[in-house]
């Protein structure tokens, strides 16, 4: 592995050299803070904070050799509070994290209607539904007049794991490695970008093959998931004010003895008053499995049909207050928002949360004692205020109705009639 | 075909907007790379700090003299123009502030990257150090004086 790293350093510091065109670069440094309260974890409670500082590179030989590095650190914290008997507060420590992260050190170009990206690179479906991660792999793409045809593969098992999120099974988070589960992708696309003002198509389909070790299996009790996608995706305008997108995924895979046969569906409209204001409506709907499968991720089970949709990485999550991963959910959405200057603008939004079926989701405030579809009704507020080009900051206040299958913690269960969340987010990039 | 119209509109247009002789221009517009002289030249009479007749030689002075001037002074003035010194030279130009360490610095590549943020250039080609094609002076120039933006960020 050290060699390999090695010689991948030595072929990027010695292409300068073996080339007589120019060569031009760019970096840059970003620096993204949050922090958010409060922060519930079984009878505490506190203020989180999710912080990076990274910094990026590009360089160009020729429209066909560039070459990109993105990469950082990141630090996640909890400081953690409760209550005794007697109605005082006791600080129950600070619980951090610090991983590394580095999402792109690839070669890329593009000569005609050829292009091609080669190393460590980001990769994502078009709807956002199924994988947004980084990946070691290869990715060619032709542009053929109003189509583009693109085929990719990798291997995930070199990212690291924090940062990738890549969560499938109970292994995946559980093993005990820096690094993200082993896993060989192949992936083909096909975008139609000008059909037509109202439909701009694209057609994604990706396999998955599991190769977490014998080891880990018997370790963690889990066996390998192997896994296939299909995506239809579709956006554009309706007449001038009017905007759509639609998204129809499904899934089939193999766990142990079960078949896994899931899939999710989003459609957002929004209408365009102004070119500063919009209205808009989101729907999802992801298929969901009953406590007979155990877990949201998969672990232990001895069901041999499983249906909840499960995305290779996490992605889209939905809610602010709580977050729901989109496995077993149903939301449906509206939001107003407005820009009242170049610098400033704000959003609305109210958003009821279901379960699809009476089995588990992702948060740990649903235990497999719950009963009932309704998770809640969360508004939530939020202001985004750039007032430089390098410089903004979001402010966001959310409270979420509970329904009957989010329990919390009996000893701070009165304190929370409703949940609430407040967070602000800090970004610098330079 | 698109683009050589709109080169051709922009050509015209800067003509017009700067009275710069169609000699220069015709000049400037045949080289394949934009050099630093003549584009100092065009970024300081579009933003009235030279007179119509001023020649490129007067350009790359007027360079020096400015609060960018030691990165001028690190080229000479048949050089190709790197994109981060000309958007260096025409922000300081128009008084357009930019980001907090634009401000603060005011190097080639915050103006470049500030450039990028307008959204005046594509960020595939976002290389501060790369040269630029000459009608590409002309567009950069066309956004700022366009620009409502333009110096009062």
């Amino acid at each position: 592995m050290k060699k390999i790293t090695v010689a991948l350093i030595l072929f990027i510091l010695l292409i300068p050299a073996f080339t007589l065109s120019a060569y031009d670069q760019i970096w840059g440094v970003r620096l993204d803070l949050n922090l958010e309260l409060p922060e519930i974890a079984g009878s505490s409670f506190g203020i989180s904070t999710e912080n990076a500082v990274g910094i990026w590179y590009r360089g160009r030989w020729s429209p066909a050799a560039n070459m990109e590095v993105d990469g950082g650190v990141a630090f996640d914290g909890d400081f953690l509070f409760g209550l005794t008997n007697e109605l005082k507060f006791s600080f129950h420590g600070f619980f951090y994290t610090i991983y590394p992260e580095l999402d792109k050190l690839n070669f890329y170009g593009n000569t005609g209607i050829f292009g091609y990206k080669a190393g460590r690179q980001l990769t994502g479906d078009p709807a956002g539904l199924i994988i947004d991660a980084p990946f070691d792999g290869i990715d060619f793409g032709v542009d053929i007049g109003k189509h583009i045809f693109t085929v990719g593969a990798g291997y995930t098992g070199l990212v690291f794991r924090e940062s990738a999120e890549f969560f499938m099974t109970e292994t995946d988070v559980k093993r005990d490695s820096a690094l993200a589960a082993p896993r060989i992708m192949e992936y083909l696309v096909w975008d139609m970008p000008a059909a037509a003002s109202w439909l701009y198509p694209s057609v994604y389909f990706l396999a998955v093959q599991d190769l977490t070790s014998a080891e880990d299996q018997v370790a963690y009790d889990n066996k390998r998931f192997n896994s296939m996608y299909l995506e239809l995706f579709s956006r554009g305008f309706l007449g001038q004010s009017f905007i759509y997108d639609l998204s129809l995924v499904g899934q089939y895979g193999t766990y142990d003895a079960a078949t896994v046969l899931g899939g999710i569906g989003r459609l957002g409209f929004s209408w365009l008053p102004s070119t500063h204001s919009r209205l808009g409506v989101d729907l999802i709907r992801s298929t969901g499995d009953d406590w007979g499968r155990g877990t949201y991720l998969l672990g232990s089970t001895t069901e041999t049909e499983l249906s909840q949709y499960l995305p290779v990485s996490i992605v889209s999550t939905q809610g602010f207050v709580v977050e729901f991963e989109i496995g077993n959910l149903t939301s449906l959405g509206a939001f107003y928002a407005k820009r009242p200057s170049e610098t400033f603008s704000w959003e609305l939004r109210t958003t009821t949360f279901l379960r699809s079926a009476l089995g588990p989701v992702s948060t740990g405030y649903v235990d497999n004692t719950s009963d009932g579809y309704f998770l809640g009704q969360e508004g939530v507020m939020s202001f985004f205020w750039r007032p430089k080009s390098d410089f903004g900051w979001d402010f966001k206040v959310g409270v979420l109705y509970p329904g009957d299958p989010i329990v919390l913690d009996s000893e701070i269960d009165a304190y929370f009639p409703v949940l609430y969340r407040l967070g602000f987010d800090w970004s610098w990039s330079f | 075909m698109k683009k050589i119209v709109f080169i051709a509109v922009l050509t015209i247009f800067a003509v017009s907007l700067w009275g710069q002789s169609n000699e220069l221009l015709d000049q400037f517009l045949d080289g394949e790379e934009a050099d630093v002289a003549t584009t100092l030249l065009l970024v300081a009479q579009a933003s009235g700090n030279l007179p119509m007749e001023a020649n490129p030689d007067d350009g790359y002075a007027w360079g020096l003299e400015q609060g960018f001037g030691k990165h001028v002074s690190k080229t000479a003035p048949e050089d190709p123009v790197s994109l981060g010194l000309f958007y260096l030279a025409l922000f300081d130009s128009y008084g357009v502030k930019g980001g907090l360490m634009y401000s603060a610095v005011g190097s080639p590549r915050y103006a470049a990257l500030e450039a990028g943020f307008l959204g005046y250039i594509e960020p595939s080609s976002l290389y501060h150090t790369r040269s630029m094609p000459p009608y590409e002076v002309l567009t950069g120039i066309t956004y700022v004086t366009e620009d409502a933006l333009g110096g009062e960020m």
